[in-house]
């Protein structure tokens, strides 16, 4: 019998993004002009993570980010909502960004990450409104100082296909917006 | 025959479901009743929620008016009869329909229909493949679905976010409101015939889809 191969596993927190409505986009606007919208998207990411996170890979119309600290992601996650809104009006270009985030220990495979926390957080994100971030209770259990001008909203009992147990979701919301 | 129990004034009911038909009803009644009886009903440390769950069993709950309810589901139609306090619901791909919420109304499907008769609160509806018609809303609205339509009729006194990717925005507006609009569509024609006014404002963007606002 061979020996079960040593795995690294990493505590943190996932966050995917997914932009809605690229294929129509495309479709109508050519692919230079969905060229651009993804370098958008990928420059305003890479502006506001900053040092606080890494774009783990690319996922075709949507990225998968990785943050040591949950704050971190979150705080990115809505300013980064923020960065979008204004993008899609100023430019006219249909920004319109879903992000899921859930913490967890996935295993880590090379600079990349795979398991059932990583399932979990692309779970998440089908879930989310363009323009809105969606976050695990596991997430914000992690998060103990409240964070300025954040709040927390249950969205309710959430089954997601393929995960046994129910995980309740947050909306993560402005102060101003609750 | 169901099991009957009474529940405290305002205790929500929680049900989650892997792919049964919900039915929930709220009448003018004391007691909260599930049918088939005989299932395992918990009830949080404070009483303020009551929580069954279900794998395929279909379930018909009886609660009394005014109850706030929570349904998380896979699949598996949810239908909400009568009247409701505060109501959410997510699925991955049941259809969801709600006839009233005196609350807010919190309802996302990845790829389901999904209908509110009327929301006296605040709704959000979203869905990835379906269409969306909410027959009334008392304040703010936000729907956004990739692949559908979207249907809204307000009362004028919220803001209003809709979204759809492919898909046509109808908005009929109380008689005697008038709303500022920013409407966008990138292959159709958006209008209004509407007075512009600064009432409530409604925000509409379709990226291949038709944009109107009228009169309801």
């Amino acid at each position: 019998m061979t020996p079960a191969a040593a795995i690294e596993t990493r505590e943190g927190t996932i966050v995917f993004t997914d932009l809605s409505g690229f294929t129509e986009f495309t479709a109508l606007r050519g692919d230079a002009a969905a060229l651009s919208l993804l370098d958008l998207q990928e420059r305003l990411v890479r502006e506001q993570i900053g040092d606080s996170g890494r774009i783990v890979k690319n996922l075709g119309d949507g990225l998968m980010l990785w943050f040591d600290e949950a704050q971190d992601a979150v705080r990115v996650s809505i300013a980064l909502q923020e960065r979008f809104e204004e993008a899609s009006g100023e430019d006219d270009e249909p920004l319109w960004v879903r992000i899921g985030i859930h913490f967890g220990s996935p295993v880590l495979r090379g600079d990349d990450f795979i398991g059932h926390d990583v399932n979990v957080a692309a779970r998440i994100v089908d879930l989310a409104a363009p323009g809105e971030v969606l976050v695990s209770e596991a997430c914000t259990a992690q998060i103990e100082a409240p964070l300025d001008g954040v709040v927390f909203e249950e969205i309710g009992p959430t089954i997601m296909k393929g995960i046994p147990e129910p995980v309740p979701l947050y909306r993560v919301m402005r102060s101003w917006d609750a | 025959m169901g099991t009957r129990f009474p529940i405290p004034e305002g205790t929500r009911l929680r049900v989650l479901s892997v792919s049964a038909r919900i039915e929930v009803e709220a009448k003018d009644v004391q007691d909260m009743e599930i049918e088939p009886g005989g299932r395992r009903v918990e009830v949080s440390d404070d009483k303020h929620v009551v929580e069954t769950r279900t794998r395929s069993t279909n379930l018909k709950i009886t609660v009394p008016e005014g109850t706030s309810v929570s349904v998380g589901t896979v699949s598996g139609h949810v239908s909400l009869k009568g009247r409701f306090g505060t109501v959410k619901v997510s699925t991955v791909s049941a259809h969801i329909e709600v006839d009233e919420a005196e609350g807010d109304v919190d309802i996302r499907s990845i790829s389901g229909h999904l209908e509110v008769e009327r929301c006296g609160g605040r709704c959000r509806a979203n869905t990835k493949s379906g269409r969306i018609e909410i027959g009334w809303v008392g304040k703010e609205v936000r729907a956004q679905t990739m692949s559908g339509g979207i249907e809204v009729g307000t009362a004028g006194q919220g803001d209003m976010e809709l979204r759809s990717i492919s898909g046509r925005i109808e908005v009929a507006v109380d008689p005697g409101r008038h709303p500022s609009t920013r409407l966008k569509t990138l292959s159709g024609k958006a209008e209004s015939s509407l007075p512009p006014g600064s009432d409530f404002q409604i925000k509409a963007r379709t990226i291949s889809g038709s944009i109107r606002v009228e009169e309801g």
